[in-house]
């Protein structure tokens, strides 16, 4: 694994495109948040073209983080990023995209309260 | 017969007590008497007498106090007080002092109420300095016996001579406000380096969790016992400031945390893990074989099938394998919980944050606050929070990048600190669109950089 101390490294020395090797090491290699699971409930303000989807997709499988993604969505939401299209059009990019293991869109006719977000979230994490 | 024995025993035992006491008390005068004889002849003697260094009879503060109370006019052996180390006191040739060690010498320096620090070089240069009238300490009254022409140099101009160098008067060249004002020298700068110690430790960027502290904690406030822990974790975050986060864990759970952090060290080699769950499986099998079992024993076990089945390890029939359910059971995962508008501490949010910690335990729920005290807070439907903003004016005071740099920097907490073998993001509405982002790895502007332009955090380890 490289290390940050080695990124550093190779800036100090000035190599030739070092700018450049330091910031693709950066992106592709350790720096992520890495979840094994990510639960986005009622996500807003996001563009889920720019996120995930077959143009987001990494070629080199080394890289691929296998997340499972689960995301629930209210029916009748109407900010930006939670309506039932973005869900629609969530669902589509997390189906092209490799990077993702598991995933479930979920658009509910129920508005779900705190209450019962608690009876539900143990079960996601089993 | 009885009772005569007993007066004499009385009596006795009353001699004796007089007797002692009044050794006590001869002895206390004797030690007074000492206390104030002014003469450095005699406690000189004193100290050849019972072979006890000079240091040891007097303190610098007591040297100080007496040498600034009594006037030059006075006797100068009563001005230098019994167990005061006066200049002429170093009897050490220049080879002798090298040959002491540096706490020798810091002791003899102590002694003299000089400063301490430097190199060894330095350390011999200002005790001999200190043998031929040199003191750096301005404050104490020095004797008239001094040469007049040594009391009316300059502080400077007396470490010049003593480091053999020619001091070179520069006012001249100096403009008129610069003139009187204190300038750092070389040997300034080496002094503070060994006086002081480096309190502020350089934060290497791959610790960002390395000042994750606890602020607040709920201890003995909650009303549920749940064996778990509320606290508030102050962090460091964007732009070099501090972040707080609302952590609920259960007690086992942060072990890491309480024993220092884990440093990104943490092994989730499953290998590993299924391997120890295997040994401590084996091990507690492995029962002694009790007495009726031997008694029962099948003579004609020429193999030793039965009698040695109790001491047979699971190994072989081969791998043992684990269930995923005894694999999580055994490490302590990091759910980083990205709260909607109302920030991490809002009441429904720490609920659910305790949910989560209670129903997942191994888990530590991490819950940053992206909004830096400043969460939405509408004012009875008006649109507007309390300082007047709309929604869109109040998103704008928390800029992406910000968030994003919090986000990482609450992830590397909870890998380094609390040690946690994985992390799984958890957003509700505003923190939902941003849990999306962390784990499709995108970044405002494209960017990994703080908003100060310095390196961020990273977001984890792979």
């Amino acid at each position: 694994m490289v290390s940050r101390r080695t990124i550093i490294s190779i800036n100090m020395f000035r190599l030739p495109n070092a700018e450049l090797l330091y910031h693709a090491l950066l992106i592709y290699s350790f720096i992520s948040v890495n979840p094994s699971t990510c639960i986005a409930w009622y996500p807003t303000r996001y563009d889920a073209n720019l996120l995930f989807g077959e143009e987001r997709k990494r070629t080199d499988e080394n890289h691929i983080s296998h997340t499972a993604i689960m995301a629930i969505f209210a029916e009748n939401d109407k900010l930006p990023g939670s309506t039932t299209e973005d869900a629609a059009k969530l669902k589509t990019c997390l189906e092209a995209d490799n990077r993702v293991k598991d995933y479930m869109v979920k658009v509910s006719s129920i508005l779900f309260d705190y209450y019962q977000i608690h009876n539900i979230i143990p079960k996601l994490f089993v | 017969m009885n009772s005569q024995i007993h007066h004499r025993s009385s009596l006795s035992i009353g001699f004796k007590g007089t007797c002692s006491s009044s050794i006590i008390l001869l002895l206390a005068l004797f030690t007074i008497a000492l206390g104030f004889q002014p003469s450095l002849k005699r406690h000189l003697r004193l100290q050849q007498f019972i072979n006890i260094p000079k240091y040891q009879f007097g303190s610098t503060k007591y040297q100080f106090s007496r040498r600034v109370l009594f006037s030059s006019n006075e006797d100068y052996e009563y001005d230098e007080a019994p167990g005061a180390l006066i200049d002429e006191d170093l009897d050490f040739s220049r080879e002798e002092l090298e040959r002491l060690t540096m706490t020798q010498l810091k002791q003899q320096l102590r002694l003299r109420g000089m400063k301490v620090s430097g190199k060894k070089s330095e350390l011999i240069i200002r005790l001999m300095g200190n043998r031929r009238g040199y003191t750096e300490d301005t404050e104490i009254v020095e004797p008239e016996v001094t040469n007049k022409s040594t009391t009316t140099k300059s502080k400077a101009q007396k470490f010049a001579e003593s480091r053999g160098k020619e001091l070179v008067d520069i006012s001249e060249y100096l403009d008129e406000d610069e003139k009187g004002k204190e300038t750092k020298s070389s040997l300034n700068d080496e002094d503070k380096s060994s006086d002081n110690v480096d309190t502020n430790k350089s934060v290497s960027p791959e610790t960002w969790g390395e000042e994750a502290k606890i602020v607040d904690d709920f201890e003995g406030r909650s009303i549920i016992v749940d064996n778990l822990s509320r606290t508030i974790v102050e962090f460091k975050g964007s732009g070099s400031t501090k972040a707080q986060a609302y952590v609920v864990a259960s007690r086992e759970s942060l072990k890491t945390f309480l024993a220092g952090g884990d440093r990104g060290n943490n092994s989730t080699d499953v290998s590993t893990a299924v391997r120890n769950i295997q040994l401590a499986r084996e091990k507690a099998s492995k029962v002694p074989i009790r007495l009726e079992d031997q008694q029962g024993e099948d003579s004609d076990d020429e193999e030793g099938l039965y009698s040695q089945i109790l001491d047979r390890d699971y190994g072989d029939y081969g791998d043992y394998s684990v269930t995923g359910a005894q694999l999580s059971a055994q490490e302590v995962k990091g759910v980083l919980l990205l709260s909607d508008v109302m920030g991490p501490f809002n009441d429904d949010t720490k609920v659910l944050c305790e949910k989560i910690a209670f129903e997942c335990q191994p888990v530590v729920v991490f819950a940053p606050d992206l909004f830096r005290g400043n969460p939405w807070q509408e004012v009875s439907n008006t649109g507007l929070n309390a300082k007047g903003e709309n929604y869109e004016e109040w998103r704008a005071s928390h800029p992406e990048q910000r968030v994003s740099v919090d986000i990482r920097a609450a992830a590397s907490v909870l890998k380094e600190q609390y040690g946690v073998s994985s992390i799984s993001l958890f957003g509700q509405c505003y923190g939902g669109g941003r849990a999306l982002e962390a784990t499709a790895r995108s970044y405002p502007y494209d960017t990994l950089d703080d908003i100060n332009g310095e390196m961020g955090p990273p977001h984890g380890k792979s």
